[in-house]
């Protein structure tokens, strides 16, 4: 029997609690105004960085977290004169035989050159990147085929004249960027053999500054060999043999354990010349989440601010309720309430404020966060816990805001509430 | 062989502190209550009569002196052992009715259950027993401003009498009612009265005592029997 007590007990505490909230609606609405701000400005918050937070990690993985990056790097004239000094003749052929056999863990590695060139039948705001890259670069960066195909082995063995496109490039050429359609880079014809999905790689950037992003649908690839009829025809091609090369690892774990021997062996090969830069996108990653999550911290503190000046609110209109049902507490006092029922009853109020306010807020917050993806183009993502910590937060303010104040009604001498006027 | 008292107040007295002292409102008062009385309790405005029913209510405690309540000393219970007496032995009627402005009479009537062991599958029928009473059955569902103060104060009786207490204690319950309305209002506690219920009523209306069995007169926190 005593759960069906204790049942009756809820019930009766939280009918008596919402009977008193509702005869004085507008005051309960006003006093749980600021637990709806402050809990639609965390859900927003969270929603919005949560958002974010996919967006660069889908970048990031895209890139492929079992690949590390390694990139040319263009060094300051003195260094650069160091660097000849040196011996160092930037990132070249070499590396790649000697990262080949670096490590067991790696499985495959794939190589790309800049080319600066023009490009025919394209308006000035287009600004192609034309690069010359083995075959793997492409299915290591796992890019998908939109029509046509990806680039063959024959095709840089055999130095074939054709190219593949970027989506947004096949677009902009219109009829001259289908498949099988002759292009014109530089002075000479390559076949367009294939259409690639376009894709952000990534938005994060390096220490130094250099952007690792690049836009797959803005990109012309050519089979590496290829790129020599362009230079040719005196078109420049850079002086370094590579600008990236991606070495894939059999996982991320491998991919992070190798970068001190790829590291070791990069300054060996470079005589100790930094004309190059690892990415990793496993610690990339690892960096982004803990970023994020420091983000997230600080814009949800802000957000608890407003929680917690929506609780003094709260504390506020239970102050007032308690000294205007003085006589009410005198009432139950008499009836055999003791001073933890009465407790129990305003700390139920409390909740049941914090809480309507705290699911009003998520309601508000949802409909704040799509207004925010659809007018400013972010991405919102909403998860179990961008919606149970603000609530959970809401709840836990409303008990705290409601502590002192029904501390004070059960304090209250029932004699002196049954006298109060 | 009269029985034990269900009620008595040996030697009692009350102090309430004041600006500048002590101002005593009980003068050692001995008092008994004896089960099936219905006791009407005079006197002036300030005489002690309220401080005295409190104590027998176990809402205030003595300064001095002893309370004994169905046997037992409860002068130095705990808040929880109070409010427990409250709920087993106590009824209260007040003069203002004092009854939950947002609350159905039904909820009304079944508030002193919301703090008692009784199994809620028997709150209802209790409710409805103590409501047919005192002639409210049918205004089960209504809120407290839809009534009259005559029916207000009925529905406070049955609120003090749902639980069976062993003593109902009643405070001017007839202060703010007419004529007309005062005399349903003592026919109902006589009713009760006659039905085995022990009664304890304050008034400052010297006619109410001839519905009582005993009446006692309070001047200036002492207590005198008429005989």
């Amino acid at each position: 029997m005593s759960h069906l007590l204790a049942i009756a007990y809820l019930r009766g505490l939280y009918g008596i609690a919402s009977g008193s909230l509702l005869r004085h609606r507008l005051r309960s609405f006003l006093s749980i105004l600021g637990i709806i701000c402050g809990v639609a400005a965390v859900f927003a918050t969270l929603s919005i960085g949560e958002g974010a937070k996919r967006e660069v990690l889908a970048g990031i993985r895209q890139l492929g977290l079992d690949n590390i990056i390694v990139r040319r790097v263009q060094i300051a004239v003195p260094q650069g004169g160091a660097a000849g000094a040196n011996g160092s003749r930037g990132l070249h052929f070499t590396d790649i035989e000697l990262l080949k056999g670096a490590s067991p863990a790696i499985v495959n590695l794939a190589y790309l050159k800049e080319i600066q060139t023009d490009v025919s039948g394209l308006s000035r705001e287009v600004t192609p990147q034309v690069v010359a890259c083995s075959p793997s670069y492409l299915s290591m960066l796992r890019l998908g085929v939109l029509r046509g195909r990806l680039m063959l082995r024959s095709d840089e063995s055999q130095k074939k004249m054709i190219c593949i496109l970027g989506e947004d490039i096949a677009r902009e050429l219109g009829s001259q960027g289908n498949v099988g359609e002759w292009l014109r880079i530089g002075e000479q014809l390559f076949l367009v053999a294939g259409i690639v999905k376009s894709a952000r790689l990534t938005h994060s950037k390096e220490k130094n500054g250099v952007a690792l992003a690049r836009e797959i649908g803005q990109m012309i690839f050519l089979p590496f060999g290829a790129h020599q009829y362009l230079k040719q025809s005196n078109i420049s091609t850079g002086d370094s043999d590579l600008d990236e090369v991606i070495v894939k690892t059999h996982s991320e774990q491998d991919a992070g354990k190798i970068v001190p021997l790829i590291q070791r062996t990069l300054e060996i090969s470079h005589q100790t010349v930094r004309d190059y830069q690892l990415i990793v996108p496993w610690q990339l990653m690892n960096q982004a989440r803990k970023t994020q999550r420091i983000f997230n911290l600080i814009l949800t503190a802000i957000g608890g601010i407003s929680l917690i000046v929506g609780g003094i609110g709260i504390m506020n209109v239970l102050l007032a309720v308690i000294s205007e049902r003085t006589r009410e507490i005198g009432i139950r006092r008499a009836v055999g309430a003791t001073r933890n029922d009465i407790v129990a009853q305003f700390l139920a109020e409390a909740l049941l404020l914090t809480t309507s306010g705290g699911v009003a807020g998520i309601f508000v917050g949802f409909i704040c966060s799509l207004s925010i993806a659809r007018f400013a183009g972010w991405s919102v993502a909403v998860t179990p816990l961008t919606i149970v910590i603000p609530l959970l937060t809401s709840v836990v303010v409303g008990g705290c805001s409601g502590v002192y104040p029904a501390i004070k009604a059960g304090r209250m001498d029932p004699v002196q509430a049954l006298r109060s006027a | 062989m009269r029985p034990h008292p269900l009620a008595s107040l040996l030697n009692v007295a009350k102090d309430y502190p004041i600006e500048g002292g002590i101002l005593r409102v009980l003068h050692h008062v001995d008092f008994s209550v004896y089960p099936g009385e219905f006791i009407v309790i005079t006197g002036a405005s300030g005489s002690g009569k309220s401080t005295l029913l409190h104590i027998c209510g176990c809402l205030d405690s003595p300064s001095e002196g002893k309370y004994m309540l169905a046997g037992k000393d409860v002068s130095h219970l705990t808040d929880r052992q109070l409010a427990g007496l409250r709920q087993n032995y106590i009824g209260f009627v007040f003069q203002d009715f004092n009854l939950l402005p947002y609350g159905s009479v039904y909820e009304n009537v079944a508030l002193p259950f919301l703090y008692s062991k009784v199994d809620p599958s028997k709150w209802k029928p209790q409710v409805l027993a103590a409501l047919t009473e005192v002639g409210l059955s049918h205004r089960l569902n209504h809120r407290p401003s839809a009534l009259s103060g005559g029916e207000r104060q009925r529905v406070a009786i049955a609120r003090a009498v749902v639980c069976n207490p062993q003593l109902v204690l009643a405070d001017e319950p007839t202060g703010n009612l007419d004529s007309v309305t005062s005399q349903e209002i003592l026919t109902l506690f006589s009713r009760l009265h006659e039905s085995g219920a022990t009664i304890i009523l304050v008034t400052h209306d010297h006619n109410v005592a001839k519905t009582a069995s005993r009446h006692v007169t309070m001047k200036d926190g002492l207590l005198s029997e008429v005989l």
